[in-house]
């Protein structure tokens, strides 16, 4: 070995275990700012992925076209009756409220966000999107989609990487641990998804229920609030199977939402980090 | 130098690139990896310290975009799992695997550099997973898993001998010396001598 090469060498291992040492803040600091100059590209190719998905969309004939939009015209109609309808209730219970002076849960404010890339990681189940803590974004704020009636959990901030952009850590990743309950049965567990991301449909693990659980397919799996993170009643999935193990019982949930078809998601803002853009929505929670 | 230069240009280059190379959902989630490759396939082709050198910078750049923490438990982030600084180790050991084989470049023969380069890939994705294993507890693999790996590894193996092309074809442009010039014995045979 020459001497060069072993100059070289202990140059590159001083150099690595000098890395190594660096403090997290420090790694924040350099993360953020190599993040800073990759987003516009994070960005593009989000995009051309969107236009990609766009192109495999089926194309409508002109009558279709129409008959479609006055379906959306009606739709719409129906929708703003509602909203009006929910504004006088609105009014009504705040007045009811005051007069019982009751300090209730306030409603959910969520912050719309749209997702920027689907694949930022190579071993977890992640997403970017588009808010960052210019938008007070910060980690530990569940990440919600309207699913029917429900908020269904699509997953957690894990990361703010950027003013702009945070990273999402999905529900189908081992890592993503929500407090469960059967909504029919209110056994409790722990759900969690798979750990490396393979499957294009994951599955969701719900495990610790007891070994006396009355599991059936088809019940509903919702977060059963314990702990700061997620809060109670948004939709997790539904259990496909069970199996009883020695001391508990484990069941197989499919999930309420399409992972691979997420474009918007919502971000549910905690009151010590409410976004003045923020939209104050009641849709998709429950009472 | 010239050479060094411009091969290093084209693994910055690839991390851009590599934002827009997709995940093929139908192959188990597989992407190719053309940092990877670029740096292996370049490793090949330089002199050990230069290669030294590539390690460190695109491992540095990898772990900075891609080893974003992970925080699982509220407040409490398990960056850990894959430690920043990681792959430049990953880079620095490979690059020393198949500086190995560099011998058979310079004769010419790419046959076990280009299967080097996917054998390295997927030895950096099973030492990362590994990792991952390792902090979580017990070793969970599937036939999925195995084969994402395996596909990983083999789009980088198809793409290496491209590489390898590129970087020969640059090498002669700039003037770098990386063919040898003809396998030459040490000690010939001299009738005589005995």
């Amino acid at each position: 070995m020459s001497r060069l090469t072993l100059l070289f060498l202990s140059f590159f291992v001083g150099l690595l275990m000098w890395i190594s040492f660096f403090q997290a803040e420090r790694i924040d600091q350099i993360q953020k700012a190599t993040l800073s100059l990759f987003s516009p590209f994070i960005a593009a190719s989000g995009s051309i992925s969107d236009a990609i998905s766009t192109l495999e969309v089926e194309k409508l004939t002109y009558s279709e076209m129409e008959e479609s939009l006055s379906l959306l015209k009606r739709e719409r109609d129906r929708l703003r009756l509602e909203v009006l309808q929910l504004d006088e209730i609105l009014v009504e219970n705040n007045e009811l409220r005051k007069a019982l002076q009751y300090k209730g849960r306030s409603p959910l404010d969520l912050l719309p966000s749209r997702v920027i890339n689907r694949k930022p990681l190579n071993w977890y189940n992640t997403l970017m999107i588009d808010k960052g803590y210019d938008d007070q974004v910060r980690p530990d704020l569940a990440v919600v989609v309207p699913s029917g009636d429900d908020s269904a959990l699509v997953g957690k901030v894990s990361e703010v990487v950027g003013p702009h952009s945070s990273v999402v850590l999905l529900l189908t990743d081992e890592m993503c641990q929500v407090p469960a309950l059967i909504s029919e049965t209110v056994e409790e567990g722990i759900l969690n998804g798979e750990r490396a991301p393979v499957r294009n449909n994951p599955i969701l693990k719900l495990r610790y229920l007891s070994k006396e659980a009355v599991v059936n397919p088809g019940d509903r799996i919702v977060s059963s609030g314990i702990g700061d993170v997620f809060r109670k009643n948004l939709l997790l999935g539904v259990v496909k199977d069970a199996k009883k193990g020695v001391i508990d019982t484990e069941a197989t949930v499919i999930p309420s939402v399409d992972f691979e078809k997420l474009v918007d998601v919502f971000i549910i803002m905690k009151p010590d980090s409410v976004a003045p853009q923020a939209v104050t929505s009641h849709i998709g929670t429950k009472p | 130098m010239i050479y060094c230069l411009s091969v290093l240009g084209f693994i910055l280059v690839s991390f851009f690139i590599q934002e827009f190379v997709p995940e093929l959902v139908w192959a188990y989630k597989s992407r190719l990896l053309l940092v990877h490759a670029v740096f292996l396939a370049s490793a090949v082709s330089v002199p050990f310290p230069v290669m030294l050198v590539f390690a460190m910078i695109a491992g540095f750049i990898w772990d900075c975009r891609y080893y974003i923490p992970i925080h699982a438990v509220e407040g409490v982030s398990s960056a850990h799992e894959i430690p920043f600084g990681f792959t430049i180790f990953c880079f620095g050991l490979l690059g020393m695997f198949i500086q190995g084989v560099r011998p058979f470049f310079r004769q010419g023969r790419w046959e076990l550099p280009v299967l080097m380069v996917g054998v390295c890939t997927l030895i950096s994705l099973l030492l990362e997973y590994l990792l991952i294993c390792f902090h979580r507890g017990g070793l969970a693999t599937s036939m999925e898993f195995w084969l994402k790996i395996l596909m990983t590894s083999l789009y980088s193996t198809l793409l290496a001998p491209f590489l390898l092309l590129l970087f020969s074809r640059l090498a002669g442009m700039t003037g770098f010396k990386i063919q040898m010039d003809g396998v030459t014995r040490r000690y010939s045979y001299d009738g005589d001598s005995f």
